[in-house]
């Protein structure tokens, strides 16, 4: 006997690190469709534009999301600088880049330890995570936060990071290479991962393309979009750039995509690392440089879930009129509900940790 | 840190926090810092657990998670209150749709303030909330005791 | 690099104007509303892989009675915008698919975003007062332009020799154009500053 009954999913929950709410209309095992609600985390800081001059805006946009911190302030800052006619030097490009890239292993190692506990394979995430103090003692070093890193100001970077300290940063990355690639290949090549994770939350090519889908999420999907290959800022000058897609369209494609992505983030650095100018790191404009009356600009960049839309509006004065950030997890929203309709219960957490939802970007 | 009597067990929840400082509290049971050597263990299920450690502020959306969770929890308790924007509001108490610290919502024992609160400072307050366990539970004892 | 394009739609328009770029195979990136002065304006982005421009669609004077057309039909992807857009500025929507009814984002007031706050007021005005003030500045400088043409060769080059030889009235109307400005609290302190200032000079010129 099927009956129809509506299954709460969250906000607390033990997978979840953050919260949403799922409404999940299930019959027996099987969801027929899930319904998010989300609002949890809703502060309401783009109205906080209104009070906060440009300058000091960055500080806040950093603080909309703790893993991608550093990728929001990165936006917010082009954004601005777009909007003013700002040219930045390359070298403080090149450090944008390099930190980028960082926080994209760094988020990936984050979510790989939370799909593994989301399994209970306990002892990868404690590895995983192990590995990813290594970032974070680069982020110590280099900018003297974990987290928050501050280092970006509307015009440049707030200081330098030395040749040496980049040339140490290469040569840390390259242990962790090692010690990664013995956890990645013990785990993608496991049989009782391998039946967790395949053939789940299957999305196809062309679902992917009609809701639009970013990120590891459509590039698991066979979808080739990744923003760096514009070539925005520092990325221009990279040799070759392609980005990584996998066509099992499934959970344990986008575990794939991710994983391959940290080896290609590390080679991007060495790169970066290699070329880098010396030209100054630039400063902060002038307080008789205000955003233009009307002026509007917007900038995409790619971020470790995906690409990342940031939008201002200037009115002539310091204040900005209009700041909006779209990001990647709110474009997936529709690929998550799509997702979840006609799985099991129990794959539900493996499906929204291999979106890898970032609530708190989401709602801002 | 005194000794305690027994292995406290904690529950995290998120308010609307910025993930900044959910991701240093799971990161002070990781390896590197490991929480877990005190005897504490992280729980999912607000009724096996003696700690309550909030992170973010206070919002007319969760205000009532943070109340349910805390009501789900079984006397003698500890509320933690992890990073800035739980003890206070933070950087965005001026933000619409913020309440203010947790402390709006339910009384707290500990405040760990940091943008983002650093693993450190979490293990400190752990400590302390470990302390006060104690204490409410001698309380509660010598209160039975008299009744 | 991509390019960027901002471009006008009436919102009759809107519908067909996005279903052809649907079958143009574009990608839907964003939907946002934003409050200048009068009404609302939406603004949709779209993202052309082939040649890499992002598309912008401008929806000018949206009013809270004003119904848009829901493109969830077409890019289902848009239902979170939508909603948010409808709870946080109080846009209108039709037609939606998957509407949570005001209750996407529960927030303690009614379109919170739509709010005009004291600080964008004051910041609007200030705006303003630049704006006039650089009008009026253009339009004296117009003016002399056409004296100084009126005048013929001989007299133009004689203002430009000497520009600091400003006179006194002239310092001051500068000064008056300058705290128009400004906001009125700084500009009263400016004010007494300058009286206090010619008092002293006064009173220099009365011991000598």
């Amino acid at each position: 006997m099927a009956r129809k009954t509506i299954l709460p999913f969250g906000p607390q929950h033990p997978v979840l690190p953050e919260p949403v709410h799922l409404d999940l209309v299930v019959e027996d095992e099987h969801v027929i469709e899930a319904i998010p609600q989300i609002g949890f985390v809703h502060r309401g800081l783009e109205k906080l534009v209104e009070t906060r001059d440009y300058n000091q805006f960055v500080y806040i946009a950093e603080r909309v999301c703790g893993i991608c911190s550093f990728g929001h302030g990165y936006g917010y800052a082009s954004a601005t600088e777009k909007l003013l006619g700002l040219e930045i030097p390359r070298r403080a490009q090149y450090l944008r880049a390099i930190l980028e890239e960082l926080s994209r292993i760094h988020s990936h190692l984050l979510w790989l330890g939370l799909l593994a506990d989301a399994f209970g394979f306990e002892s990868l995430f404690n590895h995983c995570w192990r590995l990813r103090e290594t970032i974070l003692d680069i982020f110590q070093r280099t900018c003297g936060a974990r987290i928050i890193l501050s280092i970006v100001i509307v015009g440049g970077m707030a200081h330098d990071i030395d040749d040496s300290e980049l040339k140490a940063i290469c040569e840390k990355l390259d242990t962790l290479k090692r010690d990664y690639r013995e956890i990645v290949d013990t785990m993608m090549n496991d049989s009782s991962v391998k039946s967790r994770l395949c053939g789940v939350g299957y999305i196809s090519f062309e679902d992917a393309m009609e809701l639009s889908m970013v990120g590891p999420f459509a590039k698991a999907s066979g979808i080739e979009h990744d923003m760096r290959t514009t070539g925005f800022d520092a990325y221009g000058d990279l040799d070759h750039f392609e980005p990584i897609i996998s066509n099992e369209c499934d959970c344990y494609g986008r575990c794939k995509v991710r994983c391959a992505e940290v080896y290609q983030s590390i080679d991007i650095i060495k790169e970066l690392v290699a070329k880098i100018p010396h030209d100054g790191i630039g400063k902060k404009p002038g307080p008789k440089v205000l955003p233009p009356d009307g002026g509007q600009s917007h900038v995409l960049i790619e971020q470790p879930r995906g690409e990342a839309f940031y939008y201002v509006r200037g009115n002539g004065t310091k204040n900005i009129e209009r700041f909006r950030m779209r990001t990647p997890t709110s474009q997936n929203l529709a690929g998550m509900v799509r997702a979840l309709q006609g799985v099991e219960v129990a794959d539900v957490p493996m499906i929204i940790l291999t979106i890898d939802p970032c609530i708190s970007c989401t709602e801002r | 840190m005194g000794y305690s009597s027994k292995s406290p067990w904690l529950i995290h929840y998120d308010g609307s926090s910025c993930n900044g400082c959910d991701i240093e509290v799971l990161d002070s049971m990781m390896p590197l810092y490991d929480i877990e050597r005190f005897g504490i263990i992280n729980t999912g299920n607000p009724k096996h657990a003696d700690i309550f450690l909030v992170t973010g502020s206070v919002n007319h959306q969760n205000i009532n998670v943070v109340k349910e969770i805390y009501d789900q929890m079984l006397e003698p308790k500890v509320v933690v209150a992890c990073g800035i924007c739980a003890c206070t509001g933070g950087v965005f108490r001026d933000c619409y749709n913020v309440i203010g610290g947790v402390d709006k919502a339910i009384p707290v024992d500990v405040y760990a303030p940091g943008c983002a609160v650093r693993p450190e400072t979490i293990i400190d307050a752990v400590l302390k909330a470990v302390d006060i366990l104690d204490e409410k539970a001698k309380k509660m004892k010598a209160e039975k005791g008299r009744g | 690099m991509y390019t960027v394009e901002f471009v006008e739609c009436p919102l009759g328009d809107l519908l067909t104007r996005v279903q052809s770029l649907k079958h143009e195979g574009l990608r839907f990136v964003q939907l946002f509303a934003e409050k200048p002065e009068a009404g609302m304006d939406l603004v949709y982005t779209f993202y052309d892989v082939v040649n890499d421009n992002a598309l912008n669609l401008v929806v000018n004077g949206i009013t809270e009675e004003s119904e848009v057309p829901s493109i969830q039909g077409l890019y289902f992807a848009a239902f979170s915008y939508e909603n948010e857009a409808h709870d946080l500025y109080g846009v209108n929507f039709v037609n939606m698919q998957l509407d949570f009814g005001g209750h996407f984002f529960n927030v303690g007031i009614d379109a919170p975003m739509a709010i005009i706050s004291p600080e964008q007021k004051a910041a609007r005005e200030k705006a303003a007062k630049v704006k006039a003030a650089a009008a009026a500045k253009a339009a004296k400088a117009a003016k002399e332009a056409a004296a100084k043409a009126a005048a013929g060769d001989g007299a133009a080059e004689k203002p430009a020799a000497k520009p600091a030889a400003l006179t006194e009235e002239e310092r001051a109307k500068k000064m008056e154009a300058k705290l128009a400005a400004m906001d009125p609290e700084k500009a009263a302190k400016v004010r007494a500053a300058l009286a206090a200032q010619a008092a002293k000079k006064a009173a220099q010129k009365d011991g000598e």
